[in-house]
């Protein structure tokens, strides 16, 4: 159906506009719908129209004449899929051990056979790392538990003792029954500190060398056990899953099993842990400790919650001590100088009293916490009320030891040291009423004024730019001074020296030093201008130089001549004149205070030296006054205050 | 002479030393025959230097401006010696305007005095004259180079060693002002270090 069907079913007239359109629709209505195409190819001709076909088409006959002005073309196109020419990297999810016995499964990057079937370390293997304790038998315990004393003594006389102690050391190791014995013990301890993984093989080296050589047969026996112990560990290993590593299971099997076998061993000598008080700590009892130290790496609370031997009640800083104290001794008894001995101290009232502390600290009301605070903020209040006072106080006495000026002028007479002299006064200024300014200091507003500054140096980045361009063409002072100007600008930001000090003195006054550059023919301006003065002065020092040669000091003296470096008016007037005045209430208290030093207002005799003094006087009469002033507002805040 | 005359040495000043004042006597039967009836004082006011030397060679002349009531009160004094002598009753303020010679194409200077009469010291009661004299420089800063040359011709700046009573403004005096000042500059920092202290106590007390 075309928009003409309708047309004609509702009686309808189609304005006739050209012949060509009425041909088209009597051979619409001829067809009725038949040759649809036809006319709409006379309505696309007629305006330019993009071609449509289907169900759009169809839509658009309905519209008929009433063509919308503007054809709104679905212009939306969903995102473009991603091309990427590389291959897609293969992916294999590979076997890997979790830790020694369990294997599970991960994702790796690359191929099947580029990883190989073979399970292998786990990355995050390296990062399991095990604390290394001291291991040792029942004898050694006994020995080096044996002195307390005098352990305690060496440790207290460390460096006068140090020989006697090693002798006992001596003696100590030769004690046991057989030197062999000790030999392996030690061996074994030596290997001891190393990394948990290395361990497993140790314990099978000496399981292997050491019945060799042996002839004890307790020492063989020890061994058995400990080979034993190792068979057993295989197959109680798995029932033992629950704890995280095997290293550590391992170990933690290891230990108790051997505090079990020295038991059967030695029960007969021995007296079983139930008749002991539960304070006295037994060597099995230790193993035990040790065991579990071991096995929970130190982890205090979890090896407090976990002891349980033969029912004896431990509490964590008993056996916090005791760890500490048996670890002590047996490094003492190793090397008596070892200078990491101090940090086996336990301080167990220092601890007490932390926890004391910390369990009052936790057991505070919601009262009294808040009671707390409130004071807190009470206390920051006046803080920064004090605070406040003390700036003000110090910005005061700065101003009273602001330096003073009698230093020659001379370092100020090129353009060179004014424009310095001048940035370096516009600072000070700057400074001291940025202090005043900083009194609530809000460290938010602090950053923001650092971001309009960074803005603002970023701006003037830009616009450098263009104005070193347009200095280049507006220049008409030649091209030499154009390439002055350009070399000027290019050279302004990195150099922070003389032409920046020139620069300084359009530029202080944003603060910043390296801000607003003024634009370049204007800065030239100056810039001449200043050196002219400043070439001026030059010669002018020299010709009065020139002119005074002739003349010694005496002479010029007599004479009444004298040079300044002073921007004085070139004219006439009486010296006297020249002595300061100051605001009325100023002048007044300076008056005031001349008069106590029963000196004249006026020197009698007002010649250039009397002046200078006269004036030194006059300058510190004005800081005496200052400092009365403050003196006096000082009183009166505290009266305030009180 | 190089450059023309108006040209200025800068950086140099050049001082001389003058000296200015009025003295005054009570006027007894000696009156000149002029004077008034009512005017009981007979004063000068001068300008000269401290040694009484020769200004003129760099002071044209010296105006004096007396008080209204005088008839012609702008009193032109040409010539050296720079002083006028009038009878008088009261005291006022005298302005004195120094012009200097051409050469050195210096403005005016212009100053004032006030007259005194009466002896303000009561120690002395029966003085017989009054002085009111003070001691200035002239500084000619940055002068023309014609009148640099004219002022280096005389060692203008020179100074009796001692005080007489002719002359009490010499360099013992100077040095004695000098030695006053500095006593009192060592006072005032006395008093100065003692306020320090007790503003740093204070504040100290404060924070």
């Amino acid at each position: 159906m075309s928009s003409s069907d309708i047309f004609d079913v509702l009686n309808i007239k189609q304005k006739s506009k050209s012949p060509s359109n009425d041909s088209s629709l009597a051979n619409t209505t001829s067809s009725a719908g038949g040759i649809v195409t036809g006319g709409s190819s006379t309505l696309t001709s007629r305006a330019p129209k993009p071609q449509v076909t289907g169900m759009q088409r169809e839509l658009y006959n309905l519209l008929g004449e009433n063509q919308p002005s503007i054809i709104v073309q679905p212009t939306s196109k969903f995102k473009e899929s991603l091309k990427s020419v590389t291959k897609s990297s293969p992916w294999t999810q590979a076997r890997f051990k979790a830790n020694k016995r369990l294997v599970l499964r991960h994702w790796v990057k690359g191929s099947k056979d580029l990883l190989g079937e073979e399970p292998q370390d786990s990355s995050f293997a390296k990062y399991d790392q095990h604390m290394s304790l001291p291991e040792f038998t029942k004898e050694e315990y006994g020995l080096f538990m044996a002195e307390p004393d005098r352990d305690k003594k060496e440790d207290e006389k460390k460096d006068t003792e140090k020989d006697e102690k090693k002798d006992a050391g001596k003696n100590e190791g030769k004690k046991p029954s057989t030197v062999k014995d000790d030999k392996s013990e030690e061996q074994s301890k030596e290997q001891e500190p190393k990394i948990d993984e290395n361990k497993e093989s140790v314990d099978k080296v000496l399981g292997n060398t050491e019945p060799k050589g042996s002839d004890d047969a307790e020492e063989k026996k020890e061994n058995n056990n400990n080979t034993n112990n190792e068979k057993s560990n295989e197959v109680s290993g798995n029932d033992k899953k629950e704890t995280e590593n095997i290293s550590t299971t391992e170990q933690a099997n290891d230990e108790p099993t051997i505090a079990d076998n020295n038991d059967n061993n030695e029960t007969p000598e021995d007296q079983t842990p139930e008749d002991q008080t539960p304070e006295e700590w037994t060597y099995e009892e230790v193993e035990y400790l040790f065991g579990l130290c071991r096995t929970y790496d130190l982890r205090w609370f979890v090896i407090c919650d976990r002891y349980s031997f033969n029912d004896i009640k431990r509490t964590i800083e008993e056996l916090k001590t005791e760890f500490y104290l048996v670890s002590r001794k047996y490094f003492q008894s190793k090397n008596a100088a070892d200078p990491l001995l101090a940090s086996l101290e336990y301080p167990l009232e220092k601890e007490l009293e932390r926890k004391k502390y910390l369990e009052r600290l936790l057991s505070r009301s919601a009262a009294e916490i808040a009671e707390e605070e409130a004071l807190i903020i009470e206390s920051r209040k006046f803080e920064m009320g004090a605070k406040k006072m003390l700036i003000e106080r110090e910005s005061m006495l700065r101003l009273l030891d602001s330096p003073n000026s009698d230093k020659s002028v001379a370092q100020h007479l090129t353009s060179q040291g004014i424009s310095q002299l001048y940035s370096s006064l516009l600072a000070d200024k700057a400074r001291k009423r940025k202090h005043d300014a900083t009194v609530p200091e809000n460290p938010w507003m602090k950053q923001q004024q650092q971001f309009v500054q960074q803005k603002q140096q970023l701006q003037q980045l830009h616009e450098r730019k263009p104005d070193v361009l347009t200095a280049a063409n507006l220049s008409t002072n030649g091209s030499s001074l154009s390439s002055a100007t350009l070399a000027h600008n290019i050279k302004a930001p990195t150099t922070s020296s003389s032409t920046n000090n020139i620069n300084n003195d359009g530029v202080t006054n944003t603060g910043s030093d390296q801000s607003m550059v003024p634009p370049p023919q204007k800065k030239t301006k100056k810039q001449k201008l200043e050196q002219q003065t400043a070439q001026k002065r030059k010669t002018e020092v020299a010709y009065a130089e020139d002119l005074l040669k002739d003349f010694n000091d005496e002479e010029k003296k007599s004479l009444g001549i004298s040079m300044h470096g002073e921007k004085l008016t070139p004219g006439v007037f009486l010296r006297s004149t020249k002595i300061s005045t100051f605001k009325p209430a100023l002048q007044n208290k300076v008056y005031s205070v001349l008069q106590e030093l029963k000196l004249p207002v006026r020197p009698a005799m007002p010649s250039k030296a009397v002046i200078e003094k006269q004036e030194e006087l006059l300058k510190q009469i004005v800081v005496l006054t200052d400092l009365k002033k403050s003196l006096d507002k000082l009183d009166a805040e505290k009266a305030v205050a009180q | 002479m190089a450059g023309p005359p108006s040209k200025r040495i800068k950086t140099i000043s050049v001082s001389r030393p003058v000296i200015y004042g009025n003295t005054a006597k009570k006027m007894g039967d000696t009156r000149p025959p002029n004077a008034p009836a009512e005017h009981t004082h007979i004063w000068t006011i001068f300008l000269r230097g401290p040694q009484n030397e020769d200004i003129s060679y760099y002071i044209k002349q010296v105006v004096f401006k007396l008080h209204d009531t005088y008839p012609n009160s702008t009193r032109i004094i040409n010539a050296p010696p720079f002083e006028l002598t009038e009878t008088g009753w009261g005291e006022f303020d005298i302005n004195i305007k120094i012009h200097f010679i051409e050469d050195a194409n210096e403005k005016v200077l212009s100053f004032y005095h006030r007259l005194r009469l009466h002896p303000y010291d009561m120690t002395q009661p029966n003085q017989e004259e009054i002085k009111s004299i003070f001691y200035d420089e002239l500084v000619f800063n940055e002068p023309n180079e014609q009148f640099f040359q004219i002022l280096m011709t005389k060692p203008g700046n020179l100074l009796p060693s001692n005080k007489t009573d002719q002359c009490p403004f010499s360099k013992q005096l100077e040095i004695e002002e000098i030695d006053r000042i500095n006593d009192g500059i060592k006072e005032v920092d006395q008093q100065i270090e003692e306020l320090k202290g007790k503003v740093a106590g204070k504040v100290k007390e404060k924070s």
